[in-house]
């Protein structure tokens, strides 16, 4: 019998769940601590005069000696241009090899193969960050042995530092490699700039794998994944379609009401007192996050403030902040268009961080926690202001954390940007069908009809109406989302965990049941 | 109000609704039928379902075939495209 | 026929155009804080989809909050069979004002008039020709419920067969002949569009030309260009403080009975003060009558 508890959030949490060792209910953004020491990295012995490089893939997953059951990784910095994943599962159900458990760090495309793996008993588990494309209704229809982990951006590297996610394999789409398995993401063919996410996987995972489409003959001297955790190079034709890994200038919007919005966030910021000299700021990639930099840019000229670091995914417009000598530094986990890739590889002020000095909690430091302001977008919040950035309307799966929690967790102010509808669908509600953000680390919501300030932010609540900023409370908003578009129905669930979500510390936050609608299919 | 050919009105674009209102052949009796695409249909179904119904029925149409493709139309807007879709099936042509 | 008191009075410094045929730019428009809102059955719509824009417009109107802007209706031409279903259709929603494309004649305006009977919906009249524009005065004064008149640039120089221009020295005199028309006559005069969305510092320097000659509004065809629209009709922190001060020694000079008032020095007559006490009606629209926050 499942006995049920609460999490924080107000969510009830089973006290076991299929594939978990422990169930620990999320406490609050900062209850909860490591539980031990570090898991042990992987030792090796190496000879002098040895060849990393194998003939083919089969040879690679031979040598690794991957059998059924085993966890694989992958890493996402290639995006929608990745061909190593599929490579790679197509040789394992070759093999004959099944049952695995697949991890990837981040956002990943899915092909119609993806089914396939999963329908064949290749994959019957997963621990994931980011449900795209036709992953979520495959999730949904439960196909998984376990429900799916889904771990935000520092909570991944977290757990695999914690050994609570324990990789056998991890398979390192590598865009250049030299001959002692020295990596980087910066040269290459198929270059993607930042590998962050992969660093953790690189010294945790018990064997490493680089898949390379660029073995340079020289040896590497800008390294962002050392030799030292590489046993075995691969090469192949083609890691990826660059046309897709990197796309060019990422633009700012011209949608007016995105725009209003961005107006409305610039001058929050503003009136928040934290544009000062040492600022330091990070806002997504989305057309209205990139106008907010761009306005928060003429604010710093105006005011002649000079920043301290930018951080997170980076784009050619935050890079030309670095070089206009806004900021001192850019602190780059994710590099998203060529401009930001460029600029990795040449300007030593624009530094490659990993995953887990990004924005693991369990670390001595980590850069979110440096953070002045973070501007995140939402599917919908809650009148606690609790975000869900992973479930749709109808309960299934179609996004997923990233570096959410981890930010708004960090930094000291924590605006999220939204239209108050998405479509006919309202995204001010009074109850958040995911918790995957609690509401006590978000400060603010803005909107096209308003900004909504959260009650615990008095100090923030009094700057505002100084500085004439519309202020509205969360329920107006929602009073007026329903108003404009009715109140719409929200799915039923079954009993049935599909997805549970871990917070950045570990701690289950809330679980993902599967929708009424979607049982038996 | 006599349903007497095709009427179409509003768009596919995102926020509007198409709707195409037909007649039936006249052996059966008298009804409406009604088939509902929507892109939001998982929370607003009924809802759009509950406004076509009473607009037809203020419009006086109770013999007709309506099809509705909606793209997250707001309810006053899928009473401007059923009430202009239906206008454009009569033989008046539509106007007041 | 009695328009609304308060429709004379009424702040117009952004006249917003909506496409009439569009429900999303139909319901996102309130946002972007324009004094009035013009939902537009003329230009924006194809002539085949006039009756499906007219009941979209009069579902709008009438079930949608517009956050307190003042709603308006450019109808189609009311020579026209699609112009009179208009303003038929019309009749049955709360729209403030009706926007009269192509005014030529005192008397095509006096047909709307007619048309409206007794509801209180007031009229803007467009200047949209060379007729039009010289027969300003006559159109402005056609009938009570014209509130304002506004000049449509694009197509008096089309019927000009002139080219704009960005400066717009070929449209000055004509923009004067309609601001002087609106004063003659005691009605608002509202500026023509200004066609380039990207020019952000362009459409400020044409907002501050018709400023300068007599305009109290200005159209706009992009939700962008309404807080440049709005800014730039906006007083100064010393405008409003030396209107401020005008009125206050105007008020205390009628209470002592004076006949002559001065403040420092100088002569305050009548127009000086109806332009401090215009000033600060513009002040008070943008929010900045006196609460503090504005003095910089």
């Amino acid at each position: 019998m499942r006995l049920n508890m609460l999490s924080a959030a107000g969510r009830e949490i089973p006290d076991s769940i299929a594939g978990r060792k422990t169930v620990a209910p999320y406490r609050g953004p900062f209850a909860s601590g490591p539980a031990g020491p570090r898991a042990p990295m992987p030792a090796s012995c190496s000879r002098p005069g040895e060849n990393k490089t194998l003939a083919n893939l089969k040879e690679a997953i031979q040598a690794v000696g991957l059998k059924d059951g085993m966890t694989v990784s992958f890493h996402h910095h290639l995006r929608f241009g990745d061909r190593v994943t599929n490579m790679v599962l197509d040789t394992i159900r070759e093999m004959g090899i099944r049952d695995l458990k697949f991890t990837v760090t981040g956002p990943h495309p899915v092909d119609d193969l993806f089914a396939n793996y999963i329908e064949d008993g290749v994959i019957t588990r997963m621990e994931h960050g980011f449900i795209v494309d036709e992953l979520g209704p495959i999730l949904t229809r439960g196909l998984l042995r376990e429900p799916v982990t889904i771990r935000t951006h520092g909570g991944r590297p977290r757990a695999i530092e914690a050994g609570e996610l324990s990789i056998d394999v991890a398979f390192i789409a590598a865009p250049c490699v030299d001959r002692f398995g020295n990596i980087n993401g910066a040269d290459g063919t198929s270059r993607c700039g930042s590998l962050g996410y992969a660093m953790a996987d690189a010294q945790y995972a018990r064997r490493v794998v680089a898949v390379t489409d660029s073995l340079s003959q020289a040896p590497l001297t800008r390294i962002s994944i050392p030799g030292t955790q590489v046993d075995h190079i691969v090469c192949v034709d083609n890691i990826g379609d660059s046309s897709k890994i990197a796309t060019g200038a990422i633009r700012s919007t011209k949608n007016p009401r995105d725009i209003l919005i961005a107006q409305e966030i610039a001058a929050a910021v503003e009136a928040s007192g934290l544009v000062r000299d040492g600022f330091s700021f990070q806002a997504g990639t989305g057309g209205v996050s990139l106008a907010v930099t761009q306005l928060v840019a003429g604010i710093m000229q105006r005011e002649k403030v000079h920043g301290s670091f930018l951080l997170g995914g980076i784009t050619g417009s935050t890079v030309s902040l670095l070089e206009q000598g806004f900021f001192d530094a850019i602190y780059d986990v994710q590099s998203f268009d060529l401009d930001a890739i460029a600029s990795l590889g040449s300007n030593p002020r624009h530094v490659e961080i990993s995953a887990s000095y990004y924005a693991n909690p369990h670390n001595k430091g980590c850069a979110v926690h440096g953070l002045d302001v973070v501007i995140l977008s939402a599917l919908e919040v809650d009148t606690k202001f609790n975000v869900n950035v992973l479930t749709g309307a109808d309960g299934v799966m179609r996004a997923g954390p990233g570096g959410h929690p981890d930010t708004a967790a960090g930094a000291k102010l924590t605006i999220i940007g939204t239209p108050l509808l998405h479509g006919r669908i309202p995204a001010i509600v009074d109850d958040v069908i995911t918790v995957v953000t609690p509401g006590e680390t978000v400060d603010v919501v803005a909107t096209e009809y308003g900004l909504a300030v959260n009650p615990a932010r008095q100090d923030l609540l009094q700057s505002f109406k100084q500085a004439r900023l519309p202020v509205v409370s969360i329920q107006e908003l929602k009073a007026r989302a329903e108003q404009m578009a009715g109140t719409p129905k929200r799915p039923e669930f079954t009993d049935e965990i599909i997805g549970v979500v871990e917070y950045r510390d570990g701690t289950v936050i809330d679980v993902v049941r599967q929708p009424v609608a979607w049982a038996g299919r | 109000m006599k349903i007497v050919r095709n009427g179409q009105a509003g768009t596919l674009e995102s926020g509007d609704v198409m709707v195409i209102v037909s007649p039936r052949s006249p052996e059966a009796g008298a009804q409406l039928e009604l088939e509902v695409h929507s892109i939001v249909e998982a929370q607003y179904g009924e809802e759009i379902r509950r406004v076509v119904r009473e607009t037809l029925s203020e419009l006086g149409v109770v013999d007709a075939r309506v099809t509705i493709q909606d793209r997250g139309a707001l309810d006053y807007c899928i009473r401007a495209r059923v009430e202009a879709a239906a206008h454009r099936a009569t033989a008046a042509d539509g106007e007041k | 026929m009695m328009i609304a008191t308060n429709a004379k009075e009424r702040i117009r410094r952004s006249m917003l155009f909506v496409p009439g045929n569009n429900p999303s730019m139909i319901q996102t428009c309130p946002i972007y804080g324009a004094d009035t809102i013009i939902l537009d059955l003329e230009d924006s719509v194809a002539p085949s989809q006039k009756d499906a824009a007219r009941r979209l417009v009069v579902h709008a109107v009438r079930e949608l909050d517009f956050a307190g802007a003042e709603i308006a209706v450019r109808v189609n031409p009311p020579d026209t069979e699609d112009g009179k279903r208009d303003i038929e259709a019309l009749k049955h929603v709360d729209v403030q004002v009706l926007l009269i494309p192509k005014a030529e004649t005192p008397e095509y305006v006096v047909g709307v008039d007619r048309q409206l009977g007794d509801l209180p919906t007031a009229l803007i009249p467009m200047l949209e020709t060379p007729a039009g524009v010289l027969r300003g005065s006559e159109i402005a004064a056609s009938c009570g419920r014209v509130v304002a008149i506004a000049f449509g640039a694009e197509d008096y120089a089309t019927s000009m067969g002139i080219q704009r221009t960005k400066a717009g020295r070929e449209v000055f005199t004509a923009r004067c002949l309609v601001a002087m028309a609106a004063r003659a006559c005691g009605v608002a005069a509202i500026d023509t569009v200004f066609v380039d969305v990207n020019d952000e510092e362009g459409l400020a320097a044409d907002t501050r030309e018709a400023i300068s000659v007599g305009f109290e509004g200005k159209l706009s065809i992009n939700p962008r260009q309404v807080e440049t629209i709005n800014r730039e009709f906006t007083p100064t922190a010393a405008q409003i403080d030396r209107a401020r001060r005008v009125v206050e020694a105007y008020e205390d000079g009628i209470r002592r009975g004076l006949g002559a008032i001065a403040l420092d020095g100088k002569m305050i007559d009548m127009p000086v003060v109806q332009r401090a006490q215009t000033v600060l009606k513009m002040a008070k629209a943008a929010g900045c009558d006196g609460a503090g926050g504005e003095r910089e």
